[in-house]
């Protein structure tokens, strides 16, 4: 891998060399299509149902296998998605190739190939320089797409709107507001990079390095994705700390401050190793790998340089001594975490109980409290999710919790509750949409009659329902809240 | 003297109703020598920097006299005062004035001027005298200084609610209080609220999102308060630390379950802290079915003199030391549980505090609190969205989750001073210690002790929700402290708090 990693290097800095050939002029809109995506997002507090039909706009580019390359948040939640070419009025149906939401990417094609025809696909550029200048191509109108000067101001490891996977991204400087929607950054009329999201004069997007790496992947047989090294890293700028772990003075090597269960790490690396060298590159006491082109780069890129199952040699000090291990990378998972983080386009797990509504908790029901939905959202979720969300043994392992309730006579008296975590369910604990079907099963039973008694968090509330009243009130609530057959009612 | 055997007879009667409604029959001017504007210059201490004072600010309010050279006002009015004075509508000079007793969780304070001429002085002002809770829709009239002018106001209003709703002088705390439709403005705080010729409350708070709403602290809250300082100190309101499900008995399929009737009434027990008087008598899954003989509704009030409010309140108004007796049943089986009330053990208790000085400890440049609804003010008057996520949820829910029920005080690291020693430690700001050489932190003491005393060359000091610890050479934090106390100005290094808070507190 230490061959991979020194190929990638190599080809980096021969880039930014200006082409001596003499340039045809640029027509972005032979390369480029525009996506019409219609969404229908499933409501996440009315877990049954679509929120309002919507249309977004994007673009996409061509490329030599016909395929059109745009980010995944053009496919996310997409129930029909067209393409129209600039010098066409005509919308054609596209399908979805392949998307990776951790990376913010997707692979269109069109129903109909021929409707590409005339079209020039657009090769991958190099990676650029810091403040190297690009153009970035907007829509003007339905005709012709507009040229925007940006220039890229820092490379950095962030995570896309779409997923929690942090990786390599550029920050582009522009004083043009609107963009995000997957516009092609172009430099000698190569693609340099794809804009995935904005926030005010930034403009974040995914670097040619990344666009390779996944078109590499996906043309393989087996994808084989994006992987992570599956442990939590901390400075070691301390001397007190580096002392106190026997690591030798100086200042290289990062902190181990914890490993995951099942990961890459996990039968390799403990809490307090020093790791100090990843296939051959050093790592700084700040966690930082050193890049030809683009100064420290944090040690997780070199991670996304990789694929999964590749093998990644590792230096360390354990209590003072030095070892070698080799890890196979495996794949990162968003979604291995206890909060969902994306379902994009999956229905909402739920399950109806006597009107009180169970759901997994997810990143999207938490969005609902808007912009500032870290700071108003139910303190008790948010600390969840901040302190309770680490990848678990049990990949299936959720948060589940009482949304609301569907107001009926069977729960009155509790139809005020709101955005509970439940901790049991008959006595069981609940971490699984399974788990809670399996705990409904064992009802409590009182004087000859079946119960379902839910314990609620955080302060311990339990409600009580009759088992033999919840089928009719299902019906009920079919009837009253017009609730088709999406949605998912327990009865026993 | 007097004022306290007037106290004690009436105590126990506080469920008695003020007589026929006359709000307009009293005359003023039998009344306007016996109420006072305070004014007060404050010295508060700083959050951040707890060695240091932040600059006094001047502030007023009204108070009136309850006898025995006592001048009866609020918390709020006088809270933090280095200095302050007292004075009548008419006089001349305004008396100097100390506070004598405070009760932050129910917002009153007894005060006192501070020299002999000044009690004598007091010697020919008639006495108010304390009455019952107004009938709603009774009319009364809100005797004080508020701002806009220099004489003494009346504004005349109507008792719209009587109410268990927070005290926000304390930031947490809940009592008994009457509603009224009249304005009670700043400098109004610490008035009486009069019917007839008798005190009915001591105006203190308004609902600043609604026009002419008030509200006043009721006979029975004072009472409490007066009756509880006759030994010389304050022991405060009683806790009880149990968390109900109101209405969960209101479900037909939840009274089945118990095999109760609709009319049986009834709260079910969520929670019992463990640090209350009540932890080990009442269990989770208790039904509460009555408080002292009163039956407790479905939605868990009682009838109190008429009206009906939170069974809470009749806990809420004892004395340390009395015994409340709830009627419980339990696996099926009703049984009476006698609560002896008070005796908390110490933890967190969200709020404002009124210490003297914040709890803090400073080692190695690192700046230690314990957390506050005042540390939380720090943020601004957004604090409850701007400041960080993880003490805006303890101060709402730490009692709740296991990780933090039994921790005394929170322990924040809310700033580094910064020095060689503590270079590398700059990535745990606001976070909350867990734990120093492994040893779990229940408090600044504690916190302050392990630091200290601890055997290791190097202090190793764990955060909750962290993996990072902040490793420090106890022979450096103790090397740099001098420089660190010079460079800063840090005066003093601790206030690791008394055995009493409330002792430790402005009264003295």
């Amino acid at each position: 891998m230490s061959f991979a990693i020194g190929l990638w290097l190599a080809s980096a800095a021969v880039f930014a060399a200006p082409s001596s050939k003499p340039r045809e002029q640029l027509r972005m809109e032979d390369h480029v299509v525009r996506i019409y995506a219609t969404k229908r997002e499933i409501d996440p507090s009315t877990p049954w149902q679509h929120e309002d039909i919507s249309q977004q706009q994007y673009l996409a580019v061509l490329l030599s296998n016909g395929e059109l390359l745009t980010t995944s948040s053009a496919a996310r939640d997409a129930s029909f998605l067209e393409l129209q070419r600039f010098d066409s009025s005509q919308r054609e149906e596209v399908t979805t190739v392949f998307v990776d939401y951790e990376v913010d990417l997707a692979l269109l094609r069109p129903v109909r190939p021929a409707v590409l025809n005339g079209l020039k696909p657009m090769a991958i550029g190099d990676d650029l320089p810091l403040d190297a200048a690009v153009q970035v191509y907007k829509f003007r109108d339905a005709n012709q797409l507009s040229q925007v000067a940006a220039s890229l101001q820092e490379v950095s490891l962030s995570s896309p709107p779409t997923s929690n996977y942090g990786v390599l991204s550029y920050d582009l400087k522009t004083q043009q507001s609107g963009l995000g929607n997957a516009e092609p950054v172009v430099v000698d009329g190569k693609l340099v990079a794809l804009a995935s999201s904005q926030d005010q004069n930034f403009l974040a997007a995914v670097p040619a390095t990344i666009l390779r790496h996944f078109l590499n992947d996906h043309h393989d047989v087996n994808y084989r994705g994006f992987p992570s090294l599956g442990c939590e890293l901390s400075p070691l700028t301390s001397p007190d700390m580096r002392s106190l772990l026997s690591a030798p003075s100086g200042q290289l090597g990062v902190r181990v401050a914890q490993v995951y269960k099942d990961s890459s790490a996990a039968g390799h690396l403990v809490v307090d190793d020093v790791i100090f060298e990843v296939n051959g590159l050093k790592i700084s006491d700040q966690g930082y790998v050193q890049h030809q082109i683009w100064g420290k780069l944090p040690l997780r890129f070199v991670i996304n340089q990789l694929y999964s199952g590749d093998k990644l040699s590792v230096k360390l000090w354990r209590k003072g001594v030095e070892r070698s291990e080799t890890l196979t990378l495996k794949r990162f998972d968003s979604n291995r975490l206890p909060v969902v983080t994306y379902r994009y386009g999956q229905p909402e797990p739920h399950l109806i109980v006597g009107g009180f509504i169970f759901q997994e908790l997810s990143l999207a029901y938490l969005r609902q409290w808007g912009k500032f939905w870290r700071d108003v959202a139910p303190l008790d979720l948010l600390h969840i999710l901040r302190d309770q969300n680490e990848p678990a043994e049990d990949p299936s392992k959720r948060v589940i919790f009482v949304s609301r309730v569907l107001a009926d006579p069977i729960n009155q008296g509790y139809s005020d509750t709101r955005h509970r975590r439940v901790l049991k369910v008959n006595g069981r604990d609940v971490n699984s949409m399974q788990q809670l079907r399996d705990a409904l099963s064992q009802s409590v039973t009182q004087a000859g009659k079946k119960y379902i008694v839910t314990k609620l968090g955080p302060e311990g509330d339990e409600v009580i329902l009759l088992e033999s009243e919840l089928a009719a009130a299902h019906s009920r609530m079919r009837k009253l809240y017009e609730i088709g057959n999406q949605g998912s009612f327990w009865t026993p | 003297m007097r004022a306290k055997k007037v106290a004690l007879v009436i105590c126990g009667v506080y469920f008695t109703l003020a007589g026929t409604p006359r709000a307009s029959a009293y005359s003023l001017s039998s009344m306007r020598n016996s109420v006072f504007r305070i004014q007060v210059m404050r010295d508060e201490p700083s959050f951040v920097e707890p060695w240091k004072r932040v600059v006094a600010t001047p502030g007023a309010g009204s108070g009136f006299y309850i006898g025995d050279g006592r001048i009866l006002t609020n918390a709020h009015v006088v809270a933090n005062a280095s200095f302050l004075t007292v004075q009548r509508d008419g006089d001349t000079t305004p008396l100097p004035a100390r506070i004598i007793h405070i009760a932050h969780d129910a917002d009153l304070a007894v005060i006192e001027p501070l020299e002999v001429a000044g009690k004598a002085a007091l010697k020919a002002v008639r006495a108010m005298h304390l009455g019952g809770i107004p009938k709603l829709r009774s009319p009364v009239s809100t005797i004080g200084f508020p701002m806009g002018g220099d004489q003494l106001s009346v504004t005349d209003g109507i008792v719209s609610r009587i109410s268990y709703l927070g005290y926000v002088h304390h930031g947490a705390a809940k009592h008994l209080l009457v509603q009224v439709d009249s304005a009670i403005n700043p400098g109004n705080s610490g008035g009486p609220v009069v019917q007839g010729d008798q005190v009915v409350g001591v105006a203190f708070q308004s609902f600043q999102q609604a026009e002419n709403t008030g509200y006043i602290i009721p006979t029975p809250v004072i009472r409490r308060f007066l009756r509880d300082i006759e030994d010389g100190r304050y022991d405060g309101h009683p806790e009880d630390g149990i968390t109900v499900s109101d209405w969960a008995l209101l479900n037909p399929s939840t009274q089945a379950f118990y095999r109760l009737s609709a009319s049986d009434g009834g709260v079910k027990v969520a929670h019992v802290s463990n640090w209350a008087s009540p932890a080990g008598l009442i269990r989770p899954g208790d039904l509460l079915l009555a408080i002292d003989h009163q039956p407790i509704g479905v939605d868990g009030r009682v009838d109190f003199g008429g009206e009906r409010v939170d069974f809470r309140v009749l806990y809420d108004l004892k004395q340390m030391g009395d015994d409340c007796r709830f009627s419980v049943l339990r696996e099926g089986v009703r049984r009476d549980v006698i609560v002896r009330v008070g005796g908390s053990r110490p933890h967190h208790e969200p709020g404002y505090t009124y210490a003297r000085h914040p709890r803090y400890f400073v080692y190695g440049g690192l700046v230690f609190t314990a957390l506050s609804r005042n540390l939380l003010r720090t943020w601004g008057e957004r604090w409850l969205r701007d400041a960080p996520m993880t003490l805006r949820y303890l101060e709402s829910w730490s009692q709740y989750d296991p990780d933090f029920a039994d921790l005394e005080q929170i322990i924040v690291l809310v700033k580094r001073l910064p020095d060689q020693v503590n270079a590398y430690a700059t990535g745990q700001l606001y976070q909350v210690v867990r734990a120093v050489d492994g040893q779990k932190i229940h408090n600044i003491k504690d916190l302050a002790m392990n630091l200290e005393n601890g055997q290791g060359p190097y202090a190793v000091i764990d955060f909750f929700g962290s993996h990072d610890p902040i490793v420090m050479s106890r022979a450096q934090a103790l090397a740099h402290k001098p420089m660190i106390e010079k460079r800063y100005n840090v005066t003093v290094d601790r206030w690791l708090g008394g055995d009493n808070e409330r002792a430790d507190s402005e009264a003295h």
